[in-house]
């Protein structure tokens, strides 16, 4: 029976494992090959293997470290705002969204747009000359901050993140909160329980899992910001708002620094991994109590 | 204690009422149980009493005291709900604290209180487990837990065995009525299963369509059923309606028949159906009996077994015989009945017997 079922498993995973190999694979072993190797656009398909050399480089730049800590932090802050931002709003909007499911569609806008185009949208809105809002602030109050200077960039781009992907939270959490059975609720409510109590000893515990997932998305996708940055301000002054991925292409394109940029795609790769492992982990050791 | 006082209650969702005008006295440490077919209107009617539904119009006494407005929690009833809506992230000793903790009762007698549930319910070697590792018949005895730990005036059962396989249903029905004795508390109980009804009340409201067809112990609603609807819904199987008449108040003809049947204590009204239990019934020769056909089909079921007979008029009978004695399919055969155990029914259902 159990060696039935486990060859019945392979036989049902092997067309998943043969395209994750064939789509992610190839590329991958390019990139771990590449990362040990002196390369550049002239012996792209010539690489001679040199060792660790790209990893000393990369560890050995404080570009890199500052990247590192760019992308930590905007992820870490991102995610937690976004998350607690989602879960305020499912929880607040429920009843308003259980009447009139179609203003979740308005809710959903923001993720709609891609974000190199909301990068371009709030360029134009933010602009220190032509952008209407430090237009208007000057209108009103006399002075407008620089939001794109190197000293509020990390502040207005974690602003407009949390703004485009707020919306997924809420998504997540309202789907969540409205599969909780409402007989517990109610049972809660017999027993004399109410208002915030209800919420942080019967709602929150239902919703932890989908809290830990939310997080764990939001921080990864925020760790790896791309798009909506570069075309903002792209890599900012003094690489003030050099996220990971920037760092990465800007040593592939602009430094043709091949090795180097890959070796740092594979640690990327690596905390990337990790981290998802850990989310795996959190989720299941709950769930078997 | 715990008496409760329902004044024509009346609910209403989105302008149709499914509750309409309930008037019913529910004494002190008594077992009531609302039965009635699915969709009629028990659950809601049992969440109006616990305050998770806002009465439309009525009002709703518990002790003397009007509640009809309160919250559920300051009515002090406690419910067990049909799908036990137990608390998944919190251990079997957790969710049976949880009510007591919220009133922030000083933690010793929490624990005596649980300890003391924990007892009765036989709940001690799963305390520790959460309701996910529990089968249904245990986390049934959590859900109950719950609600005695707080010692209210009244228990509210929401179908509470309607989720257990058979064999334990019987277990925990005994459990229930045993658990009744123990904590003499009041009890309403919802089922649609008339066994459970006739088995742990000591008085039963029947409900039908929103309405209170008749409420009284379970023999009277088995000797006296009010009119139709209690009288086939209660005892299994359905009571046999034939076609009568009459209205001198003293005898009745059955539709086809030639001998007038004698009512004992007369009746008020007039006759249109003559009803008579399966097991009222009896088979005998065909030459004197007040009712003929032929046997259609026989349903063995080892002592007793269930006969359905086809009658002279058209009409299809179904009599409890017994085991041994079984009849042939197709045999003519005369029935016999005690004029004393007829019912009689006039054209709306009303019930038209004068008892003494
Ligand atoms: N919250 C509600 N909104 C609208 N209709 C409801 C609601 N609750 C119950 N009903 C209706 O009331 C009727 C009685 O329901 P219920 O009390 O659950 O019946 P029972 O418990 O006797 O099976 C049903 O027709 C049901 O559709
Ligand atoms: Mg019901």
């Amino acid at each position: 029976m159990a060696n039935e079922s486990l060859k019945e498993n392979r036989i049902l995973a092997t067309p998943v494992v043969v395209f994750l190999l064939a789509m992610l694979g190839f590329p991958a072993v390019l990139d771990l090959i590449y990362s040990v190797s002196t390369v550049s656009f002239e012996n792209l398909r010539d690489p001679t293997i040199s060792g660790f050399g790209n990893y000393r480089e990369v560890l050995g730049d404080p570009y890199f470290w500052s990247a590192v800590s760019f992308s930590t932090r905007f992820g870490l802050l991102t995610a937690a705002l976004e998350t607690a931002l989602g879960l305020f709003l499912a929880v607040f909007l429920a009843p308003l969204i259980h009447r009139r499911f179609w203003l979740m569609a308005i809710f959903m806008m923001p993720m709609i747009i891609a974000p190199s185009m909301m990068g371009l949208m709030y360029r134009l809105v933010l602009h220190e000359f032509v952008g209407p809002l430090p237009y208007y602030l000057f209108e009103f109050f006399g002075e407008s901050p620089a939001f794109l200077s190197p000293q509020l960039a990390f502040r207005t781009l974690v602003v407009i993140e949390t703004l485009q992907w707020t919306p997924f939270t809420l998504l997540l959490f309202y789907t969540a909160y409205s599969s909780i059975p409402n007989d517990i609720r109610e049972a809660a409510k017999v027993d004399g329980t109410r208002g915030l109590r209800l919420f942080t000893h019967i709602e929150l515990p239902a919703l932890l899992p989908t809290l830990v997932v939310a997080f764990g998305i939001r921080f990864i996708d925020g760790f790896r910001v791309f798009d909506n940055i570069y075309v903002l301000i792209g890599s900012g002054a003094g690489g003030s708002s050099t996220s990971l991925s920037i760092y990465i292409y800007t040593a592939f394109f602009k430094s043709a620094d091949i090795g180097k940029a890959l070796a740092a795609s594979v640690l990327l790769f690596v905390v990337a991994f990790g981290l998802l492992w850990l989310v795996g982990w959190l989720l299941k050791k709950r769930r078997p109590a | 204690m715990g008496s409760i006082q329902l004044k024509d209650l009346r609910k209403s969702f989105d302008g149709l009422e499914i509750i309409k005008g309930v008037n019913l006295e529910i004494k002190d440490g008594e077992f009531m149980v609302f039965v009635g077919p699915s969709g009629c209107g028990k659950s809601t009617l049992l969440r109006l009493i616990a305050g998770l539904e806002e009465v439309t119009s009525g009002t709703i006494i518990s002790d003397d005291r009007d509640v009809t407005r309160l919250q559920p929690f300051d009515r002090h009833m406690a419910m067990v709900f049909q799908s036990y809506a137990l608390y998944p992230h919190m251990t079997v000793r957790q969710n049976i604290e949880f009510a007591l903790k919220t009133i922030k009762l000083p933690k010793a007698e929490i624990a005596r209180k649980t300890a003391e549930a924990a007892r009765i319910l036989k709940l001690e070697p799963y305390l520790d487990r959460k309701p996910a590792a529990l089968s249904g018949g245990q986390r049934q005895r959590v859900a109950i837990g719950r609600a005695i730990v707080r010692e209210p005036s009244a228990f509210l059962f929401d179908e509470p065995l309607s989720n257990l396989d058979a064999a334990l249903r019987t277990e925990t029905r005994i459990e229930i009525a045993r658990l009744h004795e123990t904590l003499s508390g009041t009890i309403i109980y919802v089922t649609h299963d008339q066994v459970e009804a006739m088995t742990l009340a000591d008085r039963i409201a029947v409900l039908s369509d929103g309405q209170l067809m008749q409420c009284d112990t379970p023999q009277m609603l088995y000797e006296r059923p009010v009119n139709r609807f209690v009288a086939q819904f209660i005892g299994s199987p359905k009571m046999n309606l034939l076609p009568a008449s009459g209205e001198d108040g003293k005898t009745v003809m059955l539709a086809g028949g030639s001998k007038a049947i004698t009512v004992e204590g007369g009746y008020t009204g007039k006759v249109a159906e003559l009803g008579l239990r399966s097991e009222h019934l009896r088979l005998g020769s065909s030459m004197d009996a007040p009712l003929t056909g032929t046997v259609s089909h026989v349903e063995y079921l080892g002592a007793d077994a269930s006969i359905f007979v086809t009658l002279t008029s058209g009409e299809a009978l179904n009599l409890r015989g017994v085991g041994r004695e079984l009849p042939e399919v197709g045999a003519e055969v005369g029935l016999l009945f005690e004029p004393s155990d007829i019912h009689l029914f006039d054209a709306d259902g009303l019930a038209l017997r004068e008892y003494a």
